[in-house]
């Protein structure tokens, strides 16, 4: 009789980030200005990935690390709203900047409802009726310590770093109607269902009008 | 030395007396330096300036004890230390995942190492004027496409821009009619070329489309 044989040894190779069909990202390209270039603020960590994908569509794009901003140190230990308020630093972009797509990816799952407020504030001098905020939102009740690293990977997919490890802190629970509120004159225009347990929010500037969120919210299991 | 009375006059470099030891000028680690700096040749730069640097053609790097407040032109720029002002590349800019800058970069090719830490725009079309309230484009005289650039006359989806580079040579993604020489996205040889350091853009994930 053969012995039994140890099963094969594989090499552990490091798992890639859970990456996600986006829908939102397919509806942002499509919807993005033909006769300029795309204003685009991206508000995670500098990420050569999404400079080049924006850099082929012929896109100016500014880049805040706006946890790091808020957080410097960047140790999951938290911040002092009335801290923020006093960051001049703060999204303050050159006068008559605008932008028409800014990319809050998860960081605001790790905002507190007044913080919305205040990037709401700071924000709205650099946008045009019409742009467009893109954010992740969790549906968990925890997250972890830090934002992670998104990664457009192609025009229909992006990548997530940074959510398949320990849950650390407890999710503010940031929900369609929280986002409308606290952060007008930007309400909520679109929503997609994603697996990784997170919505896909579009939030849309419309200076004037009022907070609650108009317009269909359209979801999909991806 | 620039005579504060002849503040129109713009800094001259020396023309080039022959000989030079082939290493690139530096600022040491414990040297500071408030003004305009002007020059043919590679320069590092490991203590504090803040000013105006010109070194056209050639290479700054700022290391990673380095502190810049003010604006850099040259060919190449690799920031390892801390840089507070404009960057505007004829080449390329690198931030390593030691550099922290904010301020702006102009610059054909951007890489923005894994870990970095940037706060601004980027422009990689200097050479294009973008007017953002006309919604109209005009081209500056002068405007030079990078080595790495080509395939401007493909245009897919209207996705006409050639991929930027990496520190590494970086790969189309899936969707993209990109023939762009990957080999070309590399600075040439001789003056003004970023020595490699290893450390790569972030740009690890491939993914195929379905």
């Amino acid at each position: 009789m053969r012995p039994a044989q140890a099963p094969e040894r594989t090499e552990r190779t490091p798992s890639a980030p859970p990456s996600f069909r986006s829908r939102a990202l397919s509806y942002l390209l499509e919807g993005r200005p033909k006769d300029r270039a795309w204003q685009v603020l991206d508000l995670g960590v500098p990420n050569q990935n999404n400079l080049d994908f924006f850099a082929r569509r012929g896109a100016n794009y500014a880049i805040e690390d706006l946890y790091r901003t808020l957080e410097p140190s960047r140790k999951g230990q938290g911040y002092d709203v009335s801290r923020m308020e006093a960051l001049d630093n703060l999204l303050s972009f050159g006068e008559g900047t605008t932008f028409d797509l800014i990319l809050a990816w998860d960081v605001l799952n790790f905002l507190p409802r007044e913080a919305l407020a205040l990037i709401s504030s700071r924000l709205a001098p650099h946008c045009r009726p019409g742009t467009e905020l893109y954010a992740l939102i969790t549906m968990e009740a925890a997250i972890p310590a830090l934002p992670g690293n998104a990664r457009i990977l192609d025009e229909e997919t992006i990548g997530l770093a940074g959510w398949d490890g320990e849950r650390s802190r407890p999710s503010p629970h940031h929900t369609a109607a929280v986002l409308g509120e606290a952060m007008a004159p930007f309400v909520v225009d679109k929503t997609y269902l994603l697996k990784l347990q997170m919505h896909e929010f579009l939030v849309e500037y419309r200076p004037g009008q009022d907070p609650v969120a108009k317009g269909p919210i359209k979801g999909g299991r991806r | 030395m620039s005579n504060r009375d002849d503040d129109r006059k713009p800094l001259k470099a020396p023309e080039n007396r022959g000989g030079g030891t082939g290493r690139p000028a530096t600022i040491g680690a414990s040297i500071a330096v408030r003004g305009e700096l002007v020059g043919r040749e590679d320069l590092t730069i490991d203590g504090t300036f803040e000013g105006q640097i010109a070194v056209k053609g050639c290479l700054v790097t700022i290391g990673s004890q380095g502190q810049v407040e003010g604006e850099i032109h040259a060919k190449t720029i690799a920031v390892e230390g801390q840089v507070k002002g404009n960057l505007i590349a004829e080449d390329q800019v690198v931030v390593r995942a030691s550099g922290k800058m904010e301020g702006d970069i102009q610059a054909p090719r951007v890489a923005l190492d894994e870990g970095c830490q940037f706060k601004g725009k980027i422009d990689m079309e200097p050479g294009v004027k973008k007017n953002e309230a006309t919604g109209s484009e005009s081209a500056k005289g002068g405007g030079e496409k990078s080595p790495g650039s080509g395939a401007s006359g493909e245009k897919d989806d209207g996705d006409s821009k050639p991929a930027s580079s990496a520190s590494e040579p970086l790969k189309s993604e899936s969707t993209e009619k990109d023939s762009s020489a990957q080999s070309g996205s590399q600075p040439p040889s001789g003056q003004g070329q970023i020595p490699q350091h290893g450390s790569g853009g972030g740009n690890g994930n491939r993914h195929k489309r379905r």
